[in-house]
């Protein structure tokens, strides 16, 4: 069982190796969010480490207001977007509602099912905007409600509701168009 | 609307906008859900909690390296510039005389400040181990 108090006091008295203990308990976590806001697999291992030595390097200042699991992936989204701001030049997509997005992805000849069809649907998800694709992530992994996205975006709740309306549509329609369920 | 069946609230239970999604669509939807909150089976390489702390311990073994450095260059340029001044003077014979005096008391306190250090060490290493 993953004592969050015991452990973090473990590690602010100087145990580095119960770290271990946070690492293994949040790496899944960390690593889907970073699977779906990367577009580069070769990138998700190296900006991993990033978030975990922030993550220890800030315990001090972890001042319990929210969730272990919020205040983490919190740090991972921020260090996704410096990352993917290195990498684009605008931090977000223009989302302008007259113009129509399209999944570049081809539907696949065979229904997909499993390890395949989720690997298929991540893909689906790093085609979309940045911000849906962000808030889609964030929204749907460790049950996070629309305050604690809000929390960790800064995106006002109004606008968090309508970008998960919209990805959710998008990729509804996309599934119902390969065939799915 | 289209929300997450787990995550639609009492408030919105009785609100019944929810239900005007179709059949069809609320399908897919379920279906959508059930996937996207699915933490993936894959996940970092093996080794990657290790690299984790190496990387951690090799930036606390350099940061503190640079304040043991840091000290070591401070004192030594106070001891430099603090000898040049009492060289010649006599000040810094009656300063060897007292310590020649009190040698041993001062060797004895130095033993006993090394030895807690080594102590302290000691314990938190065999406390790692545990």
């Amino acid at each position: 069982m993953f004592e969050e108090e015991k452990v973090i006091s473990e590690i602010l008295k100087g145990n580095l190796n119960t770290f271990q203990l946070v690492v293994k308990q949040y790496q899944n976590l960390v690593y889907s969010i970073l699977n779906r806001m990367l577009t580069n697999d070769e990138d998700i291992e190296d900006v991993g480490q990033e978030v975990f030595i922030k993550v220890f390097e800030n315990l001090k200042s972890f001042n319990k207001e929210s969730k272990l699991s919020t205040w983490i992936a919190k740090i991972t989204y921020n260090i996704a977007i410096n990352y993917l701001k290195k990498e684009v030049k605008n931090k977000y997509d223009s989302l302008d509602d007259n113009v129509d997005f399209h999944f570049s992805s081809v539907t696949p000849e065979s229904k997909l099912i499993g390890k395949e069809f989720d690997n298929y649907l991540n893909k689906l998800i790093r085609e979309l905007p940045l911000q849906y694709r962000t808030v889609i992530t964030l929204y749907h992994l460790e049950e996070l409600n629309i305050q604690e996205v809000h929390k960790i975006t800064k995106f006002p709740e109004g606008t968090i509701k309508v970008y998960l309306l919209r990805a959710r549509k998008l990729l509804k329609e996309k599934l119902q168009k390969d065939g799915y369920p | 609307m289209d929300i997450p069946n787990n995550k639609i609230t009492e408030e919105l239970r009785n609100n019944n906008d929810y239900l005007k999604t179709s059949e069809d669509d609320s399908q897919v939807y379920d279906y959508l859900d059930r996937h996207l909150e699915k933490v993936g089976t894959n996940s970092f390489s093996l080794e990657f909690s290790k690299n984790v702390l190496q990387i951690i311990e090799i930036k606390q073994q350099r940061l503190f390296k640079t304040k043991i450095y840091s000290c070591a260059i401070f004192f030594g340029l106070l001891a430099v510039s603090l000898l040049s001044f009492l060289l010649d003077s006599e000040f810094f014979m009656i300063i060897s005389s007292t310590f020649l005096k009190y040698k041993f008391t001062a060797i004895f306190v130095i033993l006993v400040v090394f030895s807690i250090q080594f102590g302290g060490k000691l314990m938190t290493h065999n406390k790692d181990i545990i």
